[in-house]
């Protein structure tokens, strides 16, 4: 049921479904802070090459890539966006009619936003498909995150298809009393405005119901907790961290020096 | 003539494989009031989604008032066939009472005195005419769903569909909205998807039994009522009154309401004088 362009967890059989969140969330940090630090957008892109072996022995590569393939309007229009109102831009690169300029340091600049954005997206995807939100939650809570912020990190990625269903509901609801939602952008757009009434009151409702639940069933009780799903870090979780971390640095050093 | 929905051999799958509706034939004529019946998850709210556009058919067709529904969007239909949703949270927007019910109407082009006129008898026939001043929200569940009623009522279809009108009512609404379907029948075709049998065998003129995406039953509420086996297969449980009457040696098997009841006791008395 879910949308294709928001993902959620799948279960699958494979090696990085079963190691420990955590060793995954540090990948994903690694990624994203490489695709900052990193030279240019050519290291950057040789970072994406990593996401194929992981992806395969991860069995969602296929998923990965969908959404991406869903935002590649995006992309062109970064390019088109970057390439003629680059603001920093000093190198043509030719003239286009309706005095028009393509900039060079402007597609350049775009390359560099393009595949960071790319790679951040790539690995974001694949750490959330192959990670049961419950292990995230419970892993961080091992390694000091307070119950309460756990708990928000949950409901916020259940709350996603929930509020879709919701939102379809609604507009169902809203087409039965004739509300035409097909036609041009305006009369799109305002068509949806009479749906956002009932989304905001259902979830505000949802909330405070959902609180009081919580609360009847000791949700803020001092005493320790335990966890339903229970995550360990393997000798194996350790190892790959060591290797993540020492590839990232030699990463660096590379791009930097060579 | 022609009935006002008809539906052909209708399949429907949200998912691939996972069939919903198994090949439905159903048509519903003007006039009447008809009562679908069934467990959760049976398919009555799908079913009835289709008459209307919010769902198509994965096979077969659906025809309203003589038009294959194809290419028709659910804003159009909505003058034909009007589907109230079973929580009213999911449509109330506005602030006022008044407006909520206009909202329908307006968006099909009335405007004016026009306009009042329908929202001020949909709010009459609902009883919330005095209401209509004050925000929805501040109304209670029971006059929040007649809100839904008078909303879509207000747009004059030739259908109206009730999804569990009484789901979660007092019995102060029960008896309401069992007024309310009284008054609707002079006027309209009336759907409701209802788990009340009492107020099913009140109101209903024809019963549909669902189970598991068929059509098992379709046929006079009087008949529904004596189908043991059916109710067993479909886990529904006949009016109190009609329990009770099959329960009793001497009595006929298919009464329906108290009076009824109290007719077939007198009959049983005079007989053993």
């Amino acid at each position: 049921m879910a949308s294709n362009i928001l993902l959620s967890y799948v279960h699958k059989d494979s090696y990085f479904h079963k190691i420990d969140p955590s060793t995954k969330l540090l990948i994903t940090v690694l990624v994203i802070l490489l695709t900052f630090i990193l030279k240019n957008y050519i290291h950057i892109m040789i970072l994406l090459l990593f996401i194929f072996p992981i992806g395969i022995k991860s069995k969602v590569l296929r998923m990965v890539f969908r959404p991406v393939s869903q935002l590649f309007l995006i992309f062109i229009l970064l390019f088109i966006i970057q390439g003629l109102f680059y603001p920093l831009a000093t190198d043509k690169l030719m003239d286009l009619p309706f005095g028009f300029t393509l900039w060079k340091d402007g597609l350049i600049n775009a390359a560099n936003v393009g595949s960071r954005l790319l790679v951040m997206m790539v690995f974001g995807f694949w750490f959330v498909l192959t990670t049961h939100p419950g292990d995230l939650v419970s892993s961080l809570r091992k390694i000091g995150l307070p119950n309460a912020l756990g708990y928000i990190m949950i409901t916020t990625l259940q709350m996603i298809p929930r509020i879709q269903s919701q939102m379809k509901t609604i507009i169902d609801a809203q087409k039965s009393r004739g509300l035409e939602t097909t036609g041009n952008l305006i009369k799109k757009f305002k068509s949806y405005l009479p749906l956002l009434g009932p989304l905001f009151m259902g979830s505000v409702q949802q909330a405070v119901e959902k609180s009081m639940a919580l609360e009847a069933r000791a949700f803020s009780s001092d005493c320790p907790k335990t966890n339903y799903r229970k995550t360990t870090i393997h000798l194996k979780d350790k190892i790959i961290m060591i290797c993540a971390v020492a590839l990232s640095i030699i990463g660096v050093i590379l791009s930097w020096t060579l | 003539m022609t009935p006002i929905i008809s539906a052909k051999k209708i399949c429907f799958e949200y998912f691939k494989g996972i069939k919903v509706l198994k090949n439905i034939n159903f048509e519903i004529n003007k006039g009447e009031v008809v009562a679908i019946i069934g467990q959760n998850g049976s398919g009555k709210t799908t079913l009835v989604k289709h008459f209307n556009g919010l769902l198509s058919p994965t096979k077969g067709e659906i025809i309203v008032k003589g038009e294959p529904t194809l290419n028709k969007t659910v804003a159009q239909l909505s003058r034909i066939s009007g589907y109230v949703f079973q929580n009213p949270d999911d449509q109330i927007f506005n602030s006022v009472v008044e407006k909520e019910v206009a909202f329908g109407p307006s968006n099909i082009g009335l405007k004016g005195k026009e306009l009042k006129d329908r929202v001020n008898n949909a709010l009459n026939l609902v009883g919330l005419f005095e209401k209509r001043k004050m925000h929805p929200l501040d109304l209670d569940l029971n006059q929040k769903k007649l809100v839904a009623i008078a909303s879509m009522i207000a747009m004059k279809p030739d259908l109206l569909m009730l999804d569990e009108p009484t789901t979660g009512q007092d019995h102060a609404g029960l008896i309401r909205v069992e007024n309310l379907i009284n008054e609707l029948r002079k006027d309209y075709t009336v759907i409701i998807i209802s788990h009340d049998m009492n107020l099913v065998s009140r109101v209903a003129s024809r019963i549909v039994m669902m189970c598991e995406g068929e059509i098992l039953f379709d046929g006079e509420p009087k008949k529904a009522f004596t189908k043991n086996a059916l109710l067993k297969k479909t886990y529904l449980k006949p009016p109190v009154i009609t329990e009770l009457a099959q329960s009793l040696k001497g009595f006929k098997k298919d009464i329906l309401t108290v009076d009824e009841f109290m007719e077939d006791l007198m009959r049983i008395k005079k007989k053993k004088k």
